[in-house]
């Protein structure tokens, strides 16, 4: 259950490429200020659920509600208006673009701004007139995660969120995300870095062969370490 | 966005352009005529470069668009007395907008090889569309026997039967499409058509409609299609089922490519290179009677062995000549 109204809401997911189900029957649901991880091992289909969420491909089966509205079918872009943010595994930020012009393309109307995403990101300040693609993999991805909070979403939806960087960054990128917590908006997570999750977030949803095999707090997860080894390789 | 104000490449296109402006004073009729060809090609060649450089759509079908507005000339102007520039002019950008707005509800929504395939199939409709039927004589081609004038309060400030007055109107008409171009391109919309061509995924992700943008462009990129095909036709007065047709469409994308895509100044490069190339090579004596009449060959190789040495076309080879690629802020070393 979550603490208060959902901000998104997956009832039932199903969702797959070319007809065969990737992932099947998921139900998930995250609440303002809530932080959540989905976990699981390469395959498990944590990335098609994201991408079934964001509208990036069909769903087969399910609902898909935003703030209490019905999104199941429609398309990412107003799923984006509709208050999803997503920063994509890889950053995939623009190379030929600047980094003001990287997130000047996201600009929505809210209270995120160029201004407020160097102030959480000081570092992508100094390097406005650079280029996507000279930027560090750290700065690419506080670069991702700016452009994303510029579409002022509700729900950031990360996916592979510290994959690659060093651990100075990903410590920063973590502590970017208690940041967004406190300021109310909601924040899915997946990553590889079991310990970081489990301090961070509050709930964790365990995917083997997409379905969701496993859920709950940390207590929840940690009171079966042979399970979470067998589902999660650790 | 880098190549668009490096300043090799300003500088180039800036001597090139000054180079066209210079012909009136220097030239006859047949390098003026060449310079205005150049100029012309340069702004069709611009909306090629809007569409594959910026938009990552390859069309193989730009010149019907190029053809219509050709043929909004001879439509526009009466049998015998000049016509209106403005009239035909803006005619011709609104036909080829309105093909490219129809066509394009269709043609955007394919990506890839199958794109090539559907606009050349619109462009090879229209193309039989004035080969097959008597529409302007079919495949005969017509005349114009006037050619069009701006004119206001009966004084004639522009009149297209003069090759100098035609002249400096297509430059003025490519200078300001290269500026209007790099402001769009500079705008949230030309970031938007650039963030589509590289990953329209992500686009749809923070909250844009591929499909609308990639729609915008096309249409745009068909109305400076259609003025180019206007002020073409107006150089010799004479509009034919050719300027639709696949060699066209191919003759720009060759340009383009050998200009540089996604310079902008690279259209007004190839389409430069390109002209006189062909007027060199077709040249018997400067280059033999024998290089003369098998002149595609040696063209073909030239284009080849450019595209090759040269990766970006000439805007490429320019920026790297000229120094660091980033011409902007802290760019690439």
């Amino acid at each position: 259950m979550t603490p208060g109204p959902a901000l998104l809401d997956l009832e039932g997911l199903s969702a797959g490429y070319d007809g065969i189900p990737v992932v099947e029957d998921i139900s998930l649901a995250i609440a303002p200020g809530e932080v959540i991880s989905l976990m699981g091992r390469n395959g498990m289909g944590k990335t098609t659920l994201l991408k079934a969420a964001m509208g990036l491909i069909p769903a087969m089966r399910g609902r898909v509600g935003i703030m209490g509205v019905d999104h199941s079918r429609t398309p990412a872009h107003k799923r984006a208006a509709a208050g999803l943010g997503w920063v994509p595994e890889g950053r995939r930020i623009f190379a030929d673009l600047t980094v003001v012009e990287n997130l000047e393309m996201a600009r929505r109307i809210g209270p995120w701004t160029p201004a407020t995403v160097f102030d959480l990101f000081p570092r992508l300040a100094e390097r406005k007139r650079h280029y996507g693609d000279t930027l560090s993999g750290g700065e690419q991805q506080m670069l991702a995660i700016g452009r994303a909070l510029l579409t002022n979403p509700n729900v950031l939806i990360v996916d592979e969120a510290t994959e690659g960087l060093a651990p100075k960054i990903r410590d920063e990128i973590w502590e970017t995300f208690d940041t967004l917590r406190h300021q109310g908006l909601a924040v899915i997570v997946v990553d590889k870095h079991l310990d970081q999750l489990l301090s961070l977030c509050d709930r964790h949803f365990v995917m083997e062969k997409g379905r969701i095999v496993l859920s709950g707090g940390r207590e929840a997860l940690m009171a079966d370490p042979e399970r979470l080894h067998r589902f999660l390789g650790v | 966005m880098r190549l668009i104000s490096h300043p090799a490449v300003l500088l180039t296109l800036t001597a090139v352009l000054l180079a066209c402006a210079s012909v009136p004073f220097w030239g006859g009729t047949y390098e003026l005529k060449v310079a205005t060809r150049i100029l012309c090609f340069a702004l069709f060649v611009l909306s090629i470069d809007l569409l594959i450089g910026f938009g990552g759509m390859v069309t193989f079908g730009q010149a019907a668009f190029f053809g219509l507005g050709a043929y909004a000339l001879f439509f526009l102007s009466p049998e015998y007395e000049a016509g209106s520039i403005l009239v035909a002019g803006l005619g011709a950008m609104a036909l080829g907008a309105l093909a490219a707005l129809l066509t394009g509800l269709v043609v955007v929504r394919t990506k890839g090889v199958y794109f090539i395939m559907v606009t050349l199939a619109f462009a090879q409709m229209g193309f039989a569309l004035f080969h097959d039927t008597d529409i302007a004589n079919g495949s005969d081609g017509a005349f114009v026997f006037v050619k069009p004038a701006l004119t206001v309060a009966g004084v004639t400030l522009i009149d297209f039967e003069s090759r100098t007055d035609l002249h400096f109107t297509v430059l003025a008409v490519v200078v300001i499409a290269l500026a209007k171009l790099v402001v769009l391109i500079r705008s949230p919309f030309g970031e938007a058509l650039q963030g589509v061509k590289t990953d329209d995924r992500r686009m749809r992700a923070l909250g844009y409609n591929p499909y609308l943008i990639r729609l915008a462009a096309f249409t745009m990129a068909g109305a400076l299609a259609g003025l180019a095909g206007f002020l073409f036709a107006s150089i010799d007065g004479y509009v034919s089922p050719e300027l639709l047709g696949w060699q066209l469409s191919g003759q720009g994308i060759v340009m383009a490519v050998l200009g540089g895509l996604g310079s902008l100044g690279g259209a007004v490069f190839g389409a430069a290179s390109l002209v006189l190339l062909e007027e060199v090579l077709k040249d018997q004596s400067l280059v033999g009677g024998f290089i003369a009449e098998h002149w595609h060959i040696p063209l073909g190789l030239i284009i080849v062995g450019i595209v090759l040495a040269f990766r970006g076309g000439i805007a490429g080879a320019l920026s790297r000549l000229g120094g660091t690629l980033g011409g902007m802020g802290g760019g690439r070393p």
